[in-house]
């Protein structure tokens, strides 16, 4: 294996661990925040129970988050020294407010999981829900420089380096928002549909009617409004990629030549006109095919991980639909077999979008480490055997991910015993 | 400008090591934890650490944020040149931030709870000695920025040898003094607080030891480092006070005010950080072909700017939020009892 393919899926996996931490890092504490409330306002035990139990799950979930996170900010400069030498000073105030986001992010979990019979109710409630607006702040800052390397703005390209750098303005690059909105969106949609997928699986098993079903409610609430938005935050970064990236829309369909009426291929089915609307708004527009870029990223991935995103997207979009209408009319079929069987498929597939959105932006917009500017192959490092590295964070990440499911899964029985000992 | 970003790196760098760098210690202190009362002194360094232990983790991310948005060829160049200490520092820190918060929210088990201790106490162990050995290597001036250069002189010589180990072991003695001093002021049982007197007197000893073998090993390495600081007045002073500050420390220990000798022995370590500061400045670090100063491979003025607001912004933030917490947690327990009786 090449150091440059090496790095890459060293980074790869990196970043993809890292993700599904920080998704639920964002999310989880609303839920928690959520069931606190009912908490305080009710004073239903359940509530009381629910909250505790899920701020261990945030504890574990933010910790391994944080440090791979730390990893990633070292990562960027192990693997692309390059990179970093000429970003640096451009993505670096995206970084810098990150970093005190995160830092308001820490201190208010602190207080919020050893802060129970030391501070107003109140006030430790606020510390809960602060831990999750801080987290989905530092989540758009990330994603901000992300955006820049999609669309670099912000300084004069001169005789092939970066002058005039001009941070706020590559900070607001044109796709930060976009999307930061399309990943705080997903964050909500994964963490609500995975949480619910869970608690219905342990009510499908008769444990603990009450606990379970308020949990699944609450996630699900969360997850179904966010899958109901994400279609349209979607179409937004679909519209954006073609003014901006455009050989990155024609990888995401695979669009060999430029035509006009270029259809969408669902799971292989055509659909004539589709994509021109998807993208310019017109079913007549045209669409430029990879033909016409001299550099184009590895078209396949690229277009099987946007299938498997609008897939999942759509999917999760009609039981959110479905999920709302009965929270609302006919809670009653919530509980229904089918139903949970249905929200137990749905358990990992947010993620997996998740994950295939970010195939789609980062191996979308290769050969380019900056769109435009900087080719990956040029910032590696120039040390060797980076495929030692990748192998040994691989071995890392997934013991951590096989430890933390087998934690969960102790949790679990776990809380199982002692609400059998209440009664 | 340059230098004002450099106070608020130097503060991040000393804050990481006065409150990361005690986390680290009391990680080693768990090496040495005999048998007995073995999980009495472990749930006392996890009692301490738990609500700080996030918070004091991210002045590292401070450093990197400013180091590579500040001054990105001196992150890069230290990324590649330092990337096989650094990558053993990274596996560390996950090791323990995992194995720390496992520990703590993993249900009752004996045998994990030995486990997830063992990994804990060991990376813990690691981490400071990866963080001293890159130290060393900034001042050592054995970094190779040539392409040309064999692997062994760009990516092992700079660090792999007597002196930055040395500073590592520094490191480490110096964090579990620190932390021991510190948990002091935690505990209310005597005989618990008398073992974790002796750790504090074995960390110092050690201390001294490694302290002493970091300047043989420099004049061993022909680096002048004794010389440096006998001809430097502020040096010299920096190594005289952390010196005689030990007898300060002792003395409060001694008279049992913990919460003064706690202060005492973070301006040791200040003052020892200051030293390293001022035998540095202005240079990032020492390459064979010389230094490489802050000033030079500062990022524009615009970034700086923007930076430097930033840093302030978030300080505002960050340090009342930050005092709240440990006002909640450290400051005279119980002043908030009423509450306590509605769970």
């Amino acid at each position: 294996m090449s150091d440059l393919l090496a790095a890459r899926y060293q980074m790869a996996i990196s970043l993809g661990f890292h993700i599904i931490f920080a998704c639920i890092g964002i999310a989880m504490p609303f839920f928690m925040a959520v069931s606190h409330w009912k908490w305080l306002k009710t004073q239903r035990p359940v509530f009381l129970r629910l909250t505790k139990a899920w701020s261990r799950g945030v504890a574990i979930f933010f910790a391994v988050g944080a440090v791979s996170g730390t990893v990633l900010s070292f990562e960027l400069g192990l693997l692309w020294p390059r990179f970093m030498r000429e970003a640096g000073a451009l993505i670096g105030m995206p970084f810098s407010w990150e970093g005190t986001a995160f830092f308001v992010e820490a201190i208010a979990l602190g207080l919020f999981l050893y802060g129970w019979d030391k501070m107003s109710p109140w006030i430790h409630w606020g510390c809960g829900l602060l831990v999750g607006i801080s987290g989905v702040i530092s989540g758009l800052f990330v994603v901000c420089a992300n955006g820049w390397m999609n669309t670099p703005v912000g300084f004069e390209w001169v005789n092939g380096e970066f002058t005039q750098i001009d941070p706020v303005a590559a900070m607001f690059n044109p796709s930060a928002l976009i999307q930061g909105i399309h990943m705080t969106v997903a964050a909500f949609q994964s963490t609500g549909f995975a949480v619910a997928g869970l608690h219905g699986l342990l009510l499908l098993k008769q444990h603990h009617r009450e606990f379970h079903l308020e949990a699944m409610k609450i996630a699900l609430l969360f997850g179904a409004v966010a899958a109901l938005i994400q279609p349209l935050a979607g179409d937004f970064s679909a519209k954006h990629v073609a003014r901006t990236q455009p050989a990155k829309l024609a990888a995401m369909e695979n669009l060999e030549h430029t035509q006009s009426r270029a259809p969408l291929k669902i799971l292989g089915l055509p659909i004539p006109g589709l994509l021109s609307f998807l993208a310019y708004g017109d079913f007549d527009a045209e669409v430029k095919g990879l033909r016409e870029f001299e550099d184009v990223p590895p078209a396949a991935v690229v277009h099987f991980s946007f299938q498997v995103m609008i897939i999942i997207g759509s999917l999760l979009a009609v039981i959110g639909l479905a999920s709302i209408y009965f929270c609302w009319k006919k809670p009653k079929h919530l509980e229904s077999g089918v139903f949970l069987r249905i929200l137990v498929f749905c358990t990992p597939l947010g993620f997996i979008a998740t994950e295939a959105g970010w195939v789609v932006t980062e191996v979308g917009r290769q050969p380019w480490i900056i769109q435009g500017y900087l080719k990956t192959k040029d910032a590696l490092t120039p040390m060797p055997g980076i495929v030692y590295s990748f192998i040994i964070f691989t071995a890392v990440y997934l013991l951590l991910t096989f430890i933390v499911f087998w934690i969960l899964r102790r949790q679990i029985i776990n809380l199982d015993r002692e609400v059998r000992a209440d009664g | 400008m340059v230098d004002v970003l450099l106070i608020f790196l130097g503060i991040s760098l000393l804050l990481y090591c006065l409150l990361g760098g005690a986390d680290y210690g009391a990680g080693i202190l768990e090496v040495f934890i005999g048998k007995a009362g073995n999980k009495e002194q472990k749930q006392i360094i996890s009692k301490a650490l738990g609500p700080v232990w996030e918070a004091n983790h991210i002045w590292l991310i401070l450093v990197v944020v400013i180091l590579f948005a500040g001054f990105p060829p001196i992150y890069s160049d230290l990324m590649t040149a330092l990337h096989i200490p650094i990558l053993i520092l990274l596996l560390g820190i996950i090791a323990r931030g995992c194995a720390f918060t496992f520990r703590a929210y993993d249900i009752d088990d004996e045998k994990a709870y030995t486990i997830y201790s063992r990994v804990f106490a060991v990376s813990s162990f690691i981490s400071p000695i990866m963080l001293g050995i890159i130290a060393g290597a900034l001042s050592l001036g054995r970094i190779s920025l040539e392409a040309q250069a064999s692997f062994y002189e760009q990516y092992l010589a700079p660090w792999l040898s007597f002196f930055p180990l040395s500073i590592g072991l520094f490191t480490a003695s110096l964090f579990s003094f620190l932390a021991a001093v510190y948990l002091l002021g935690e505990i209310d049982d005597d005989e618990i607080r008398a073992q974790f007197r002796k750790k504090a007197v074995w960390a110092n000893f050690f201390s001294l030891i490694t302290g002493g073998l970091v300047f043989l090993s420099a004049e061993l390495l022909n680096f002048s480092l004794l010389g440096f600081f006998l001809s430097d007045p502020l040096a010299l002073v920096c190594l005289l006070l952390a010196t005689a500050l030990l007898y300060v420390v002792w003395n409060e220990v001694g008279k049992g005010r913990y919460h003064r000798a706690r202060f005492w022995v973070a301006a040791q370590v200040a003052f020892i950080l200051i030293g390293w500061f001022h035998l540095q400045y202005p240079y990032a670090f020492q390459t064979i072909q010389g230094g490489v100063s802050f000033h030079e491979a500062a990022a524009p003025p615009a970034t700086l700017r923007q930076l430097i607001l930033a840093l302030v912004i978030g300080l505002c933030l960050v340090v009342p939020l930050f005092v709240y917490l440990l006002r909640v947690f450290k400051g005279s327990q119980g002043s908030n009892k009423n509450y306590s009786s509605r769970r």
